[in-house]
């Protein structure tokens, strides 16, 4: 016996499955991708040269490589830390051609024929620099994780030239954040090694 | 980031032609922004072109303006 009641009911469930079926259609049609299935092909790469810390080192890399990850993947130089991989903290701070940069923000291959220092090139011959000399004795650091990139920034600030108070240092190394706090620390250390050149 | 490729230009025109072989090109200067923006896929760029080796870079002051040159860089300016 035919009645509003049960005609609805029918529609409904009628339209639920039509739906489901509609559904399952396309999620077959979807490429699942096994994982041993081949790796999609890379595009080329680019063979580069960077004189990283004074030594030419010859990289064969992806253009979406980041400095950062070829100095830290492809070279095995980890003092340069990855902080956020996206320009807001400083950690990945290096010079290249004697400016410091953020270096995930920037593709290796962008930088073909450079001259970049890192961490790992800051003291020379075993002899510290001397804002490396201190930062440790003004104790500038807790977990050390925004140390390199405090220590490279504040080496690149050095050499800019400019006139070095605290509320300088503060304005000009803004971009290496300390999650620590060693901020008060940081800051006596830059100075001291400001005024001692 | 997605997979792309890269040129680096040596010339104003070079870049163009570059541009012209494919419309979905970005331009990459300094990185900052449009790295950013890849690193995240809302940009997602099948070719990247390196315009830093074009002469472009200048900061000139003449009379009362100041002409401040695509390349020349934000501390330099400042």
């Amino acid at each position: 016996m035919l009645s509003r009641r049960r005609f609805f009911f029918r529609a409904a469930i009628s339209a639920l499955a039509a739906e489901i079926g509609l559904r399952f259609r396309a999620a077959a049609k979807r490429p699942i991708l096994h994982p041993n299935d081949p790796p999609a092909p890379a595009l080329p790469a680019h063979t580069i040269t960077i004189d990283v810390n004074g030594v030419e080192r010859t990289l064969t890399v992806e253009p979406r490589v980041t400095l950062l990850d070829a100095l830290r993947d492809c070279l095995g130089l980890t003092g340069t830390k990855k902080g956020c991989d996206q320009g807001t903290c400083g950690a990945c701070t290096v010079m290249v051609n004697d400016r410091r940069i953020d270096s995930c923000l920037t593709l290796a291959v962008m930088h073909a024929g450079d001259r970049v220092v890192t961490v790992e090139g800051i003291a020379q011959n075993g002899t510290l620099h001397p804002v490396q000399r201190a930062f440790i004795t003004h104790d500038g650091f807790q977990c050390g994780f925004c140390t390199p990139g405090q220590i490279v920034s504040a080496v690149a600030l050095h050499n800019e030239g400019m006139r070095l108070d605290r509320d300088t240092i503060r304005t000009e190394m803004s971009g290496n954040l300390c999650r620590c706090g060693c901020y008060p620390h940081i800051v006596d250390a830059v100075l001291e090694a400001a005024g001692a050149s | 980031m997605n997979p792309f490729r890269y040129a680096r230009p040596s010339s104003p025109s070079a870049a163009l032609t570059d541009f012209a072989g494919e419309r979905r090109a970005r331009y990459v200067a300094g990185g900052t922004n449009i790295l950013d923006l890849m690193k995240i896929a809302v940009e997602s760029p099948p070719l990247l072109i390196d315009i830093n080796a074009l002469a472009l870079s200048s900061i000139e002051v003449s009379g009362d303006a100041i002409h401040v040159g695509a390349l020349a860089r934000l501390t330099d300016v400042a």
